[in-house]
């Protein structure tokens, strides 16, 4: 029990130290942010619970752990699968494409809007679109693509075959199509 | 503490796999709806699995002082967990743009290719379409008159998704340039 009350205040601190510094600092990848922090809190959990009672000074003997070194494990697996779901909740919520619609509708109100207003918004005045238009830039500055300036020929790096290649794997064991 | 943890681990992993087998014979529409009846229908199971699942000896360590209760809980607890883990990797795969466009340019001969052939078959027309078209199917969104609305789990779910963008500011995909 030690391990998991300990795991999930780490975790809250972590979620309270991660939106406070978003919201101050404003970072323009979120990732770099998120990853790093999930990392720099797991020892805060390891050191708090070397360093507390078996029994956190209030636990019941029949909570307490007899295996300490399992229960500090599950707590750290705990933690981190808590942390997956968060910085999961903020892509999709934040960054997700079917977020990014719905806030869209959710301004339009009752009026609502047509498919070709959806679109004309996500479209470029010169032609091009905000779906490619970030994203392709990001893949090629993360490693995953390189482009050529003057073919505009996209291709994928070792990194970003594996990435490919991993997917497609997924998709055949999910059974799922395209997707996207 | 870890009889519960093996049993949670070996539960989860018997109802994903055959779910997963399940989705190859009979695929569901609602793949979300599938996941969350199948970790319910897998919960009867894990209780089942607690009390009457033989394991080996080393499973059964430290079971003699700690509370029947708080072996439980640690099970239901990381089985839940991993139901979220599942639900989180299986959408990582099924919706993320960036993944399908990888994908697009793999497929194609030396695994390289112009944009705007990309753009011939995965172009932001037929995302946005098939994406209102999955919103709708899960009763996010409805079409009125031709137009396109929010429904209350839409609205609840934007509304959200205003504030989580206002703690975090955050940009919208729209946003970004």
């Amino acid at each position: 029990m030690k391990g998991l009350i300990l795991s999930v205040a780490v975790f809250t601190c972590y979620v309270v130290s991660t939106a406070a510094a978003c919201h101050i600092l404003r970072p323009r990848r979120h990732a770099l942010l998120f990853f790093p922090a999930a990392l720099a809190w797991a020892p805060v959990y390891y050191i708090s619970y070397v360093l507390t009672p078996a029994d956190l000074g209030f636990l019941p003997r029949a909570w307490t752990a007899s295996l300490p070194a399992v229960d500090l494990l599950y707590g750290l697996i705990v933690y981190f699968l808590n942390a997956h779901s968060y910085i999961d909740f903020f892509f999709a919520f934040n960054g997700g494409f079917s977020m990014s619609l719905m806030l869209e509708l959710l301004q339009a109100g009752e009026k609502g809007l047509s498919t070709e207003e959806i679109i004309s918004g996500y479209r470029l005045p010169d032609g091009g679109d905000k779906i490619y238009g970030w994203r392709l830039p990001r893949l090629e500055e993360t490693g995953y693509i390189t482009i050529d300036p003057q073919t505009n020929v996209c291709r994928l790096t070792a990194k970003g075959r594996v990435v490919a290649a991993l997917t497609r794997i997924l998709k055949r064991f999910l059974n799922l199509g395209r997707g996207g | 503490m870890l009889r519960g943890l093996t049993v949670a681990v070996l539960v989860s992993a018997a109802w994903i796999g055959a779910q997963i087998a399940w989705m190859h014979v009979r695929p569901a529409s609602n793949r979300f709806r599938a996941m969350l009846l199948g970790y319910l229908a897998s919960l009867p199971f894990l209780l089942l699995a607690y009390f009457r699942l033989p394991l080996p000896q080393f499973a059964q360590a430290g079971s003699g002082t700690e509370a029947w209760s708080m072996g439980l809980l640690h099970a239901v607890v990381l089985h839940l967990l991993i139901f979220f883990f599942y639900v989180e990797c299986f959408y990582h795969v099924e919706r993320s743009v960036t993944l399908r466009f990888l994908l697009e340019i793999l497929d194609r001969p030396e695994g390289a290719c112009r944009l705007d052939d990309i753009r011939s078959v995965y172009n932001i027309d037929k995302m946005i379409a098939t994406r209102l078209d999955v919103l709708a199917a899960n009763n996010y969104v409805e079409q009125r008159q031709g137009r396109w609305v929010l429904k209350s789990k839409g609205r609840l779910f934007a509304t959200v998704m205003k504030f989580s963008k206002w703690v975090f500011q955050s940009q919208t995909q729209r946003e970004r340039l």
